[in-house]
């Protein structure tokens, strides 16, 4: 009977390739559930979404804008000029302290991604992420989020706020729906909801903050493991 | 033991590609006996008719159909509408579901809805058939099927009488019908939701079909007739991606109106208006119709429109806004849903104090 050495001692070819078989199995099914994650990201149009996630000494938060409302009231040159979206999007975020004291917002990344609906069908996203990061570098529980992008136009737009426990791109069924900016139509005002970020969950503060990241380190250590093995 | 990990890999990948679509629901359609005897209701007008006609659909209708269809009134119940399709509305619809109606029921059903929404063509039952014909063109293009005339549900909240209060609830797809009527006489016929996609002429149940084109046209001609200095004033600044009041808005109107007065109209303006409101007042009987259109009459003077948007009411976020002492009634052009790249429009006749005959 054939022997393979590995990093943890000599084995038998038959039982090798079964543990070989095993981890492509593992391999795969950390890809399918990637993807699962994926198909699963989608909301109800045409509402925005915003994911807020607590970390220390900030908010960070990623949102999602369907690009068909943002289109509305924005020509295409502007939604395609990073430059001038960062522009647009800084004018309409000012999350504050109950007593009115502003937080401090830094735009990240934007990019187009391409969603599908059931209502809606296949549209595109605008998404972007971004820090907030409230006065004196502290963190109160409850804050004001006054965020008005496109509905400060586009007086039908909605924007669901999630809570996040970490930052993996969960279903929002499973997340928390702490807020809605909506028009209030009796006042015509926009309504800003306050926000209960809650306390730090113990485990967040441990582990790091992407579970994408988590399974694609257990992905390469696998593949490390499977390449490491040679056969006799 | 020897496992075949592809085949488990392909069922995970199924159970967690099937895990993000919603379930829909299929409905058998048991034929079963009649449990009543149908009536002559030709001799028959107004309420007494209606009642006559609703009693012949129960007559048709096995026991537990009956049970389906005919509830207690409640607000609870009265306000389950959508512009949704069941399949896709989380506030599911209440009574008959019409697939499982068999074609003498289905007939009967059809003839309490042409007394109530009234015979015009283009208008009331025929718009409505129409709707269901849209559905069903949906159905074989590309909607599949959560779209169809057989998911579309009628209820009665309240026994119907001559004396009593009840509601005739009919809709599915982009159509509500609440008529509620109470000791006799039409207290209500909102809200009304009428939408349609497509929105162009299409071939379906062997003729061509185009129910809302009227209103269309007619809400445009309004909007045209206006001057610079009154499109200014009526046009906001603010843009619709949506209706304001639509399913689930119940009692938040406006406390504000916005626009161009109606007391600023002139004579041929106002008929315009209503030439284009009637385009909805008429799917309820032409009694009641007539009755309704003079009270929005003489209330035009305090009756505001406000659009944004495109006079043509064709261009995606078109909108239009007719706000009065007692009508509420709003036109928002969307994005195609299943038809894509084709503009339908959502509409919504509310009543300020007359939404579900003011219960």
């Amino acid at each position: 009977m054939p022997i393979i050495r590995t990093p943890f001692g000599e084995i038998e070819r038959e039982i090798m390739e079964e543990i070989k078989r095993k981890i492509r199995f593992i391999i795969l099914t950390f890809f399918i559930l990637s993807i699962h994650v994926k198909l699963c990201y989608g909301h109800p149009m045409p509402n925005s979404v915003v994911v807020l996630l607590k970390e220390r000494g900030y908010v960070l938060a990623e949102a999602r804008i369907p690009l068909p409302d943002l289109q509305l009231m924005l020509k295409d040159s502007v939604i395609r000029s990073e430059k001038a979206m960062k522009t647009y999007l800084a004018q309409h975020i000012h999350p504050k302290n109950l007593n009115g004291a502003l937080w401090k917002i830094e735009i990240g990344k934007i990019e187009f991604i391409s969603s599908k609906d059931e209502m809606v069908g296949n549209y595109t996203e605008l998404v972007f992420d971004f820090k907030m990061y409230p006065p004196n570098d502290e963190i109160s529980e409850i804050f004001n989020f006054d965020y008005d992008i496109v509905c400060h136009q586009v007086i039908t737009h909605k924007v669901d706020i999630y809570l996040a426990e970490s930052s993996v791109k969960e279903d929002f069924n499973k997340m928390k729906l702490v807020g809605q900016v909506r028009l209030d139509t009796q006042s015509g005002g926009i309504i800003f909801p306050i926000i209960a970020l809650g306390k730090s969950n113990l485990i967040d503060k441990i582990l790091p903050s992407n579970r994408v990241l988590i399974l694609i380190g257990l992905v390469f250590f696998a593949i490390i493991l499977y390449s490491s093995f040679k056969v006799k | 033991m020897k496992v075949n990990y592809f085949s488990i890999l392909i069922f995970t990948t199924a159970l967690f590609i099937g895990s993000c679509k919603d379930s829909t629901t299929t409905d058998p359609t048991p034929v079963t006996p009649p449990s009543g005897t149908v009536k002559d209701c030709s001799s028959l007008t107004g309420i007494a008719k209606l009642v006559c006609l609703s009693e012949n659909v129960k007559a048709s209708l096995s026991t537990s159909q009956v049970a389906s269809l005919q509830l207690s009134y409640s607000k609870a119940d009265a306000v389950k509408w959508s512009n949704l399709p069941e399949a896709l509305t989380r506030t599911k619809r209440v009574g008959l579901q019409f697939s499982t109606l068999n074609a003498s029921q289905l007939e009967s059903v059809k003839l309490l809805i042409k007394e109530a929404m009234g015979t015009m063509v283009n208008e009331g039952y025929d718009e409505a058939m129409q709707i269901l014909a849209a559905d069903d063109f949906l159905n074989v293009n590309g909607g599949g099927a959560t779209y169809g005339s057989g998911n579309y549900f009628i209820a009665f909240l309240g026994t119907p009488s001559t004396t009593g209060l009840w509601e005739l609830q009919f809709g599915g797809h982009h159509l509500a019908v609440s008529n509620t009527y109470n000791n006799g006489k039409l207290t209500g016929a909102t809200p009304s939701f009428r939408s349609v996609e497509p929105m162009a002429a299409f071939e379906q149940g062997g003729k061509t079909n185009q129910p809302m084109i009227q209103e269309q046209v007619a809400l445009a001609n309004f909007l045209k007739s206006l001057t610079t200095t009154q499109a200014t004033t009526a046009k906001s600044s603010s843009m619709f991606g949506d209706l304001i009041l639509g399913p689930g808005k119940d009692g938040q109107f406006p406390t504000t109106k916005v626009g161009l007065v109606g007391s600023t109209l002139t004579s041929a303006q106002r008929d315009l208006l209503m030439i284009a409101l009637n385009t909805y007042i008429k799917d309820v009987d032409d009694v009641n119709a007539a009755t309704i259109t003079a009270k929005y009459t003489s209330e035009l003077n305090d009756t505001y429109v406000m659009f944004s948007g495109t006079n043509t009411l064709e261009t995606k976020g078109d909108y239009i806004r007719v706000d009065g002492p007692s009508i509420w009634f709003e036109w928002s052009t969307q994005g195609g849903i299943v038809i894509r790249n084709a503009n339908h429009p959502h509409t919504v006749w509310r009543d300020r104090t007359g939404d579900y005959g003011g219960n």
